[in-house]
């Protein structure tokens, strides 16, 4: 081995184990905090109830058509842990379904809005002050000036009431807010030194956007995501419990919250325990990005 | 740039993103699959009757055209009529809107004392219990949504405790007052009925409540870590230093540079709360423009859900020029260099 090879492969195997070192710390300071803990709990078993509904859920058939009207309206108990709807469905297996379909939906939204808004944001930031930033600026300031559940709500009173449908909505309300957080980083990056170092070198647009700006956003747009994945859940049970998103018999929280309420104050449990469904999920992810949020800001710091 | 300059830039500014909301939200109603006049008349009206009133919503017209016409009438204040009522959708939205303006100015007005006092205090006595009390729960409220609230707040404040009536905007059988505002208490204040006061307050409070919750836990929050950056800054400890009363430190120095962000982000908060007043107003039984807004909605009465959503972009459009205006005030930089730091 010459000795370039060896220089080569040394750094090579440095580099993994810098990265596999700066793992480590993030995770250490992730774990300090107890609440980011219990975050990454909460998270993991909601995640893990929505990929494996089938075989957690106690009855899974009651996610769809079934009626049982023998078991209907029953109160919380060792057979229906949290008590049985209208037509004898246990609540707790459809409340398991539900978080399938809000994970399902913010993954999708997210998945769309993330690349659109920071690709625009990037650009638009990069070349701030030219007419790609006027144009880009203003039509995110347009979708911005109404709230994203108006908007969404808008958008999905439009077309058919599917689950397709609210995710196109949410996703049209969505974006703006990419653009604007990474143009607000792209904008202030573009001047930095090693940004002007790049352009003097000569290096490609495509080069100085993706290799030299966008790694600097990552840490933020990833707790960004991590929160937004229960805004988005939020957002989606506010469309379905004014009937848009997945129909019924599937089971929606926000649908099912809507139903409940009609049932209040005597079937107290067909809507307390969904809305507490909704607040344990948006919990467990505001903790869980907290936690990211702490973990990476410091290791800039 | 004094303040006078700085309201008219914002203003051109407003105007501006008015006209792009304008088209995005015509382009929006045009998304709607299949034809608006036949979706009106019913699927059994004749060919030539459809073909008419295609003609009179000018849908016949290249699209271009039809956004003029459309900006044309919308300019006068007329938002066509609703297919769902048969009534001018203005006249509707002056019916309905009044109850939904009374319960979302209440909560606002919860959101902004009771939110920012938390978070003033909970920041003047950081990591104590009390700030730790404040921060959890601000956490709680901001992860449930309003409609959750809402479900919370009647099981337990309704039926458990029995001490706040679960719906409607008065006590059934009691008559309004004389409609002045069309909200229900400026008016019998108005008409000097300080029992008819007291009770539309009551049936207000409950939602208003559920509503502010989210937000007011958001502006707690925000005003507090806020303070919290602000309070180590070298012009704070220089006035400690020279021995002014921590209070006015506190209350003059240290509140208006730390109220600039969180009063920014409120304002969207507060222009959401319309949004998510639709679903807590379905839940409290009260009748404002959600009511109206889920049946026009479930009917796909496009102009309506037009010209609700115009109105309501422009009352946000309108709260951000006072929010930015406010923020100006408070922070001379943001006047001088005329933006938003």
């Amino acid at each position: 081995m010459t000795n370039k090879e060896t220089l080569i492969s040394s750094s090579f195997e440095n580099q993994w184990i810098r990265r596999l070192d700066s793992l480590k710390r993030t995770w250490y300071r992730f774990s300090k905090n107890w609440l980011s803990i219990l975050g990454l709990v909460m998270v993991t078993t909601i995640v893990f109830l929505a990929v494996f509904a089938p075989y957690v859920a106690p009855y899974p058939q009651h996610s769809s058509k079934f009626v049982d009207f023998k078991n209907k309206n029953q109160p919380p108990s060792w057979q229906y842990l949290l008590g049985t709807d209208t037509i004898g469905r246990d609540i707790l297996s459809r409340i398991i379904f539900a978080f399938r379909n809000a994970l399902l939906m913010a993954t999708a939204v997210l998945a769309i809005s993330v690349p659109l808004g920071t690709l625009t944001g990037l650009t638009a930031g990069y070349y701030s002050g030219t007419w790609v930033d006027t144009v880009i600026m203003r039509v995110t300031d347009v979708f911005i000036s109404i709230p994203h559940i108006i908007l969404a709500l808008t958008i999905a009173a439009m077309m058919k009431p599917t689950l397709m449908n609210s995710m196109i909505a949410i996703t049209a309300a969505w974006w703006p807010w990419y653009t604007r957080m990474v143009y607000g980083m792209s904008s202030s990056i573009r001047n930095e030194y090693f940004v002007n170092a790049a352009e003097l070198c000569g290096a490609s647009n495509f080069h100085i956007l993706f290799r030299e700006i966008l790694p600097n956003c990552y840490s933020t747009i990833l707790t960004k995501m991590a929160l937004d994945v229960g805004w988005v859940t939020l957002v989606g049970a506010a469309l379905s419990f004014v009937g848009m998103g997945e129909q019924p018999p599937k089971p929606a929280l926000g649908t099912m919250i809507a139903d409940g309420v009609e049932r209040m104050p005597g079937q107290w449990w067909i809507a307390l325990f969904p809305a507490l469904a909704i607040m344990f999920l948006v919990l467990g992810f505001n903790f869980f990005g907290d936690g990211i949020r702490d973990a990476l800001s410091q290791e800039e710091a | 740039m004094r303040l006078g300059p700085f309201i008219l830039r914002r203003l051109a500014l407003s105007i501006f993103v008015l006209f792009g909301l304008s088209i995005l939200i015509f382009f929006i109603a045009r998304i709607v699959p299949g034809d608006p006049a036949r979706m009106a008349l019913g699927p059994r009206a004749p060919v030539d009757v459809v073909e008419r009133l295609r003609q009179q919503m000018h849908l016949d017209k290249p699209l271009l055209q039809q956004y003029g016409l459309w900006l044309w009438e919308v300019a006068h204040g007329n938002l066509g009529g609703s297919l769902l009522t048969r009534r001018p959708v203005t006249q509707d939205i002056r019916e309905f809107f009044p109850a939904t303006l009374e319960l979302v100015g209440l909560s606002a007005l919860f959101i902004a004392v009771v939110g920012i006092s938390l978070g003033v205090i909970s920041a003047r006595y950081a990591n104590t219990w009390f700030d730790n009390v404040v921060r959890l729960f601000s956490y709680l409220g901001i992860s449930t949504p309003a409609f959750a609230w809402a479900v919370i707040l009647m099981l337990y404040f309704c039926f458990t405790l029995n001490i706040f009536p679960s719906s409607g905007r008065l006590t059934a059988g009691v008559i309004p007052p004389a409609t002045i505002t069309g909200m229900y208490t400026i008016d019998s204040l108005l008409n000097g009925r300080l029992d008819l006061f007291w009770d539309a307050l009551v049936h207000l409070i409950l939602p208003a409540i559920a509503l502010a919750l989210p937000p007011m836990s958001q502006a707690a929050r925000l005003t507090r870590s806020s303070m919290a950056d602000n309070q180590n800054k070298d012009y704070i400890a220089s006035m400690i230093a020279y021995g002014v009363p921590i209070r006015i430190v506190t209350g003059k120095y240290l509140l208006k540079p730390s109220l600039v962000s969180p009063i920014t982000v409120l304002a969207l908060d507060v222009a959401s709360t319309f949004g998510y007043a639709f679903m807590v107003e379905q839940i409290f039984g009260f009748p404002g423009l959600a009511r109206y807004g889920i049946q026009v909605i479930l009917n796909k009465d496009v102009n309506a859900i037009v010209g609700v959503v115009m109105v309501l972009g422009v009352i946000f459009i309108t709260l951000n020029i006072v929010v930015d205006i406010i923020a100006a005030y408070l922070d001379p930089r943001i006047r001088l260099l005329g933006r938003n730091t």
